[in-house]
């Protein structure tokens, strides 16, 4: 047997649509890319048999995070653990006959991993900010708007998911 | 013992995933032991996820109505162990009470409607 056909994907992803990302890479596995490897916008995929899965992406701020008991609960969930990144953890399962498999199976803890979520979002649009506002008038340091564009670029990163916690509560 | 039972009201109402987690503890289990006996109690209605669990034994844990009770060997992996603490048990009791006035209260309603429903 040959060693495995691989490739990398550019994709750009919002916040608010992880479930887009989700149903995404289950395409890709329908396609026979398997994802082994998320790695910002790149993703990488290994080629296989296609199949039927289901893709899920959970966030967990950093801190006091117990992340051997976590991954424990989805190994024995049944869900494969294939990377993380900038916090987002990428898990993967068979799809059954009957609804999809949810790692999330109320609202309320969608609610908190949105709510944990829109609090690093918070300290990125301070930093973001902060820089652009106090070098407003101030000619010998003009370079805030440069802060700006850059957090931007870090904030794209991190998905806010804001609307999906408003939809789940009501 | 009235102390514990009015700190316990104030966790009152629980969610559903938060109830049958903390009625699983009952006997001390690892959390896909919580998963599996939820599911069992509910006739497979009540699906704990894993995100949802990892969520709701945090918060319990921080809240001290559980508490770690050290380790036991799944397939071959170490998996924590969950305890109800005294604070949890009075959570229980509190929640079915609280419930079963709720059950009370509206079944009269209930009875009501299923009566006329028979007459028209």
């Amino acid at each position: 047997m040959n060693a495995k056909a691989r490739k990398t994907v550019f994709r750009v992803h919002w916040a608010w649509n992880n479930e887009k990302e989700e149903s995404w890479l289950a395409r890709m596995a329908r396609d026979g890319w398997h994802l082994t490897a998320p790695r910002g916008f790149f993703y990488r995929f290994e080629k296989g048999e296609p199949a039927d899965v289901v893709y899920r992406m959970d966030y967990q701020s950093p801190g006091k995070f117990e992340r051997k008991d976590y991954l424990g609960l989805f190994k024995d969930a049944g869900w494969e653990h294939i990377g993380e990144f900038s916090n987002w953890y990428y898990f993967r399962t068979k799809a059954g006959d009957g609804p999809a498999p949810e790692i999330h199976t109320d609202p309320e803890s969608k609610i908190a991993m949105y709510r944990r979520l829109l609090g690093l979002l918070a300290i990125i649009t301070v930093a973001v900010w902060a820089p652009l506002v106090t070098s407003i008038g101030d000619h010998r340091h003009p370079h805030g708007l440069w802060y700006t564009i850059r957090g931007i670029q870090v904030g794209l990163r991190h998905r806010s998911g804001v609307n999906h916690a408003a939809r789940d509560s009501q | 013992m009235s102390e514990i039972k009015d700190r316990a009201q104030r966790f009152l109402p629980l969610t559903e995933a938060t109830y049958y987690v903390l009625i699983s503890l009952v006997e001390p289990r690892h959390g896909y032991g919580i998963m599996q006996n939820a599911a069992a109690l509910s006739g497979n209605r009540v699906k704990l996820g894993p995100g949802t669990l990892y969520g709701a034994l945090t918060n319990l844990l921080k809240q001290g109505l559980i508490e770690r009770a050290g380790e036991q060997d799944l397939e071959g992996e170490r998996r924590k162990i969950y305890a109800l603490t005294s604070l949890g048990m009075a959570v229980i009791v509190a929640e079915c009470e609280r419930l079963e006035a709720l059950v009370r209260s509206g079944r009269e309603a209930a009875e009501k409607i299923l009566a006329a429903h028979k007459e028209s």
